[in-house]
């Protein structure tokens, strides 16, 4: 066990930002913590790194409870948004400054910069100061800042906001590379789920200082916990029905209108539901088709509609039509466009679908 | 394009005029400085000297009376400094230091503190006079240049402080928490990390204190040490020395020399000055 979090809260005054936060994550893992702006993560990240104090509950590092210990000593280093690099200071301090303030030695402080420096590929930045680089060369000094001492876990506040995209995909895999290099855990903070599902081994999905979910990113995209989870997670955002539990046959199906589906290979998460349960039907836009081969089960709506609208995304077409009174999305190849005057077909694949009580929002 | 340049030549010539309205009484007061007392009395105030003469400077420097000593401005010139050089180093190196705490680990009282501050920069300063005297005897430092100093030091703190504290605002947090994750303590980001950021606002508020310290003719002659008055206070005691006849020339020789320093400070500390005034806290 690498971190533990244990029932942390913190409040700000009278605002709670964390509620009963339980996460725990081995030495290797990589977490992201997932929400929107003003969800609380950043709080989160900072509560472990000791540069908020927390209201309640524990932090455990290693094993050790670090609660009520100073930043400096819980063997964590951050990375920063802003990269926060000291301006007045060149690469090379700026990476041994830790260092420094611990009391190493001059000679010991070089060995570790260059150590850092070559790993990192910056050896030749070491006389410059922060104005002097790039973007992605100052997010790889801060790195360095973090790497060089060593710690237990890394630190991240969101350190790919501020790159373009092209040097964004570029540093998340080195990210990837440096963590599978070290083996150390990582906690990660971003909004970006493409970030969190291409980087995490765990993420917690943050909403009103509660984790909605903790999982791996397969679990997170495949069987969301409640519908915020569901919405929030997917690049395409994700169907809903309204639709109720009907028995037929003594076995749970679910009706949309007039649409019945069976239920048999649903996996309920406790018990059965009930007959005429109000439920919300979640069904991503890949998995709606246009041809029967690509059903993977038995469970599934069929309908003819017309074409409302699509949005060209590149490979992929996001067409839109009416069902049961909802608009829904489904993804289509845009080398295959849907013919916009006549009906086409379509499926409603239910195998990956998500099930939702339709009052408490919760997977059934 | 013709218009354009009458304007120009327009513009040009009104700021001619006005820099020769508000030059004209320096221009009079160099020539007369190098005028035989004589002449001075003689001749018409804009003409410039028959006999040029060094005389008045010299005698203005170390031989003017002011009171019964006659050894010119020249001590008091040099205790000036004795007050002003200790009084600006500490006050610009605390404001720093409180500016500093308020900008960036902030508390409950930190506002308020700094609404006070403002206050009490802004009573007129006559009305100090009296619990200041007091303060001064009780510590017993009345009329020596250690209470001076302190004067100046108390005084200086509000407007460094709030120089610095302004400064210090705009630079990002992240920075004093990226010192205290790496283990720095409270001193060591202020001095490794923070200060020197801060040259650009730190000549700012030199000029500023220096100014005010050196220009400061009420508590110079309050609590001026006799015989080692601060400049100002010297300068009208010269001035205002009524034995015998008045020596303009000398007498404007002691002004012009006492103006020197300030003059001085912001030719060479302007660019500077303006640039701490102007420039946001940080770039890359």
């Amino acid at each position: 066990m690498s971190l533990k979090l244990t029932s942390l809260a913190k409040s700000f005054g009278p605002v709670e930002v964390l509620r009963d936060i339980n996460i725990e994550i081995e030495r290797g893992d990589f977490l992201v913590l997932l929400g929107s702006s003003g969800c609380g993560k950043t709080t989160l990240l900072n509560c472990v790194a000791g540069l908020e104090e927390t209201t309640a509950g524990r932090i455990e590092i290693n094993g050790r409870d670090v609660t009520q210990i100073d930043p400096s000593d819980r063997n964590v280093a951050m990375v920063f948004q802003s990269y926060a690099l000291y301006p007045t200071m060149k690469v090379a301090r700026n990476i041994s400054f830790g260092l420094e303030c611990q009391g190493v030695s001059r000679a010991e402080r070089r060995r570790a910069v260059a150590r850092v420096a070559g790993l990192l590929q910056i050896a030749d930045l070491l006389d410059r100061k922060p104005s002097q680089l790039s973007g992605g060369q100052r997010q790889r000094v801060a790195i360095g800042r973090a790497l060089v001492r060593d710690p237990e876990i890394f630190l991240l506040d969101e350190p790919m906001s501020n790159l373009d995209v092209k040097l964004r995909n570029q540093m998340r895999q080195e990210l990837r590379e440096l963590h599978g290099q070290l083996g150390a855990t990582f906690v990660l903070v971003t909004h970006d789920q493409i970030e969190a599902m291409t980087m995490a081994t765990k993420v917690a999905v943050l909403d009103g200082g509660r984790v909605q979910q903790f999982g791996t990113p397969h679990d997170i995209y495949h069987t969301p916990r409640n519908r915020f989870v569901a919405e929030f997670v997917g690049l395409n955002k994700m169907n809903f029905l309204a639709g109720r539990i009907v028995f037929r046959g003594g076995a749970p199906a679910v009706a949309v209108g007039d649409h019945v589906a069976p239920l048999a290979h649903y996996a309920f998460t406790e018990g059965s539901p009930e007959e005429g349960q109000r439920v919300l039907l979640g069904i991503r836009p890949e998995n709606i088709y246009r041809s029967r081969d690509r059903l993977e089960g038995g469970a599934y709506f069929r309908a003819e509609r017309n074409v409302l609208r699509n949005d060209m995304t590149g490979g992929d077409l996001q067409v839109w039509f009416e069902f049961e009174g909802q608009m829904i999305a489904c993804r289509v190849r845009s080398s295959r466009p849907p013919d916009l005057e006549e009906r086409n077909t379509f499926f409603l694949d239910l195998q990956n679908a998500s099930l939702f009580d339709a009052a408490t929002e919760k997977r059934l | 394009m013709r218009r354009h340049a009458h304007r120009t030549a327009l513009l040009y010539g009104a700021l001619f005029v006005c820099a020769l309205y508000f030059l004209s009484p320096l221009y009079v007061m160099l020539v007369a400085s190098f005028k035989t007392l004589a002449e001075v009395r003689g001749s018409s105030i804009v003409s410039l000297p028959e006999v040029w003469t060094i005389q008045p400077w010299i005698k203005a420097w170390s031989e003017a009376c002011s009171g019964l000593e006659c050894n010119g401005i020249r001590p008091y010139f040099i205790a000036t400094f004795e007050i002003a050089i200790p009084a600006v180093a500490l006050s610009v190196l605390l404001g720093a230091l409180n500016g500093y705490v308020m900008a960036k680990w902030r508390s409950r009282f930190a506002d308020l503190i700094f609404t006070l501050l403002l206050i009490g920069s802004f009573v007129p300063l006559q009305l100090y006079l009296i619990p200041l005297a007091i303060t001064l005897r009780e510590l017993n430092i009345y009329g020596t240049t250690a209470g001076l100093v302190l004067i100046h030091t108390v005084y200086g703190i509000p407007l460094t402080t709030m120089l610095f504290r302004n400064f210090y605002v705009a630079l990002p947090d992240e920075l004093v928490r990226a010192a205290i994750m790496d283990g720095a303590g409270f001193f060591k980001i202020f001095f490794s990390v923070i200060l020197p950021l801060s040259p650009a606002i730190a000549i700012v508020a030199v000029i500023l204190v220096f100014s005010g310290i050196y220009n400061d003719f009420l508590f110079a002659l309050t609590f001026g040490e006799t015989g080692k008055r601060p400049i100002m206070a010297a300068v009208q005691n010269i001035v205002a020395s009524s034995y015998g006849i008045k020596e303009y020339n000398v007498n404007i020789a002691a002004v012009m020399i006492s103006a020197l320093p300030t003059l001085l400070l912001f030719l060479v500390a302007g660019r500077f000055f303006v640039r701490g005034l102007t420039q946001g806290a940080l770039k890359g």
